[in-house]
């Protein structure tokens, strides 16, 4: 392992996230819009009624958790869409011409991919907390929701890998990512589907983030023995995602 | 008559043995893929043997399909044959791949580069995969950024290059780590002839520099200008192994594309 060579990766990284316009609006700008435009239209609606610990919470509120999940699982979209055209320009078989490891290359890929979420977060914190979110959240709960966006974007990288093994081109592989996204988005995300289908949110990776979100913000601590699974099992499903991933796409 | 066996005999001079004095040993190396029925099978590479003296600019003929690129896909790393051994520098390619990456670089058919990325971050990028020094990248990206002719673009976006100019960076990316041996993959390809006979000059003088060079074509008066033996491939198989000027001799013919057309042309005609 050579850390010039997990350094060189991850700079290169960064720089397509910030070069490729696409990238950058569906990394870090798209949710940030879709805040502002639920702050403004359902910030003053309370038709949810209150949070799960009585407080009166708006419709807006209610949905700010789900949206930080929201912003992770497009991560999905703009990693499987980078590979894949990074596979088409056919730099991925000259770098694998060159003395580098798929060890330095997954841990150059984890570190971008680390700082993005923390990039992602930030942005839909502060956007959120302008358009009306109220938490009661210690520095500590704002640290916890950072360690949830890095395990959800591990996880969406994960996926990503999965979709680039499928998809032909980049193109495709933009459009075979709402494959994983679309059920996310629905049942593990900001939209409320009513209680049947919370079962199948179980299914989601994103709905264990949203619902520990939801608890950091709104709940009475960090001693929620909940967070904590949410923890848990976040982290195992992305292991295993991220595994199953980087196995499909190397072979 | 056995025309396979009868090219085989009169077209392969290997030249050197297996010795110390070779950078490449190519040993009945196989490449087969395996197609979901059986007629869907492909011999992609079929028992291929040659040997590449240090120093030497070795060109690898053939037709489309013929197996060129896979033999040099083997030699690099990027497939494991199916059967045989090859010693790169010095090291078997499939126990001791790490060491080969060490040594060698890769010009592939496509041009291979970060559109995102300028052409001199390329360099840099690839340069550091090689783990070499910020100072000794600078020095050597500006050596070949000048001699290409591509400095003044070199802090534009590769995305921004012209086909030539992006074939050009191609090159020099392959270049940045004074690799000992260089497997150039229809280098000049979408080059228009007067980048080409520039580039046919820069490749000359990487020879110069004792480098050993694997270099495929479509380019037969390429092959011919620069190479100091050609192999030519067809249908898996090495048809015939010599000098130019001795192929030429041997088939009577007036350039090396007249051999190339005598060997494959016969070869398609005959259904072999």
């Amino acid at each position: 392992m050579k850390s010039q060579r997990i350094l060189t990766v991850f700079k290169m990284e960064m720089k397509k996230l910030i070069r490729t316009p696409m990238y950058l609006f569906f990394s870090l700008f798209f949710v940030a819009m879709l805040v502002i435009i639920l702050g403004f239209s359902l910030g003053n609606l309370h038709g949810w009624g209150p949070d799960a610990y009585g407080n009166p919470r708006s419709i807006f509120e209610h949905m700010v958790p789900g949206l930080f999940a929201y912003a992770g699982i497009m991560t999905i979209f703009t990693f499987a869409s980078a590979i894949t055209a990074d596979r088409d320009h056919g730099v991925q078989r000259r770098m694998k011409t060159t003395p580098i490891t798929s060890g330095e290359v997954i841990i150059g890929q984890m570190l971008s991919y680390t700082i993005i979420p923390i990039i992602q977060t930030a942005i839909i914190l502060v956007t959120s907390l302008l358009m009306g979110f109220r938490p009661n959240i210690s520095v500590l709960g704002i640290l916890m929701i950072f360690v949830f966006m890095i395990f959800l974007s591990f996880c969406s990288v994960g996926l990503g890998l999965i979709t680039a093994t499928v998809a032909k081109d980049a193109r495709a592989a933009g459009s075979l990512a709402f494959i994983f996204i679309v059920p996310q988005q629905l049942f593990g995300s900001f939209i409320y589907m009513g209680e049947a289908t919370k079962v199948i949110g179980y299914f989601m990776p994103s709905q264990y983030v949203t619902e520990a979100i939801y608890r950091i913000s709104y709940g009475p601590n960090l001693t929620d023995v909940f967070i904590w699974i949410d923890l848990l099992m976040i982290v195992v499903i992305s292991a295993v995602i991220y595994v199953i991933g980087v196995k499909l796409y190397d072979r | 008559m056995n025309l396979l066996e009868d090219v085989s005999k009169e077209d392969i001079n290997s030249g050197a043995g297996i010795d110390s004095s070779n950078s490449i040993e190519v040993k009945d190396l196989k490449k087969h893929f395996k197609g979901k029925k059986s007629f869907d099978d492909v011999k992609a590479v079929d028992g291929i043997s040659f040997s590449v003296k240090k120093g030497e600019l070795f060109g690898l003929l053939g037709p489309n399909g013929a197996g060129k690129t896979t033999t040099i896909n083997m030699l690099c790393g990027l497939l494991k044959p199916t059967e045989g051994s090859a010693i790169v520098g010095g090291y078997d390619i499939n126990e001791n791949l790490g060491k080969v990456k060490g040594l060698i670089s890769v010009c592939p058919q496509e041009a291979a580069v970060f559109p995102f990325l300028s052409g001199r971050e390329n360099i840099e990028y690839f340069g550091n995969l090689h783990l070499m020094k910020k100072e000794r990248i600078n020095k050597r990206a500006d050596e070949l950024l000048n001699l290409l002719g591509l400095f003044d673009a070199s802090k534009r976006k590769a995305k921004g290059y012209s086909g030539g100019m992006l074939r050009q960076l191609n090159l020099i990316v392959a270049l940045i780590n004074e690799p000992n041996i260089l497997f150039l993959d229809e280098p000049t390809v979408g080059m228009d002839a007067r980048v080409r006979r520039k580039t046919w000059e820069f490749i000359g003088s990487i020879k110069d520099q004792n480098k050993t060079i694997i270099l495929t074509t479509h380019y037969i008066e390429e092959a011919e200008a620069l190479c100091d033996r050609v192999g030519i491939v067809d249908f898996g198989k090495l048809v015939a192994l010599d000098t130019p000027k001795n192929l030429m001799q041997k088939h009577d013919a007036k350039n090396l594309e007249e051999v190339f057309l005598k060997i494959t042309g016969r070869r398609i005609l005959e259904g072999i």
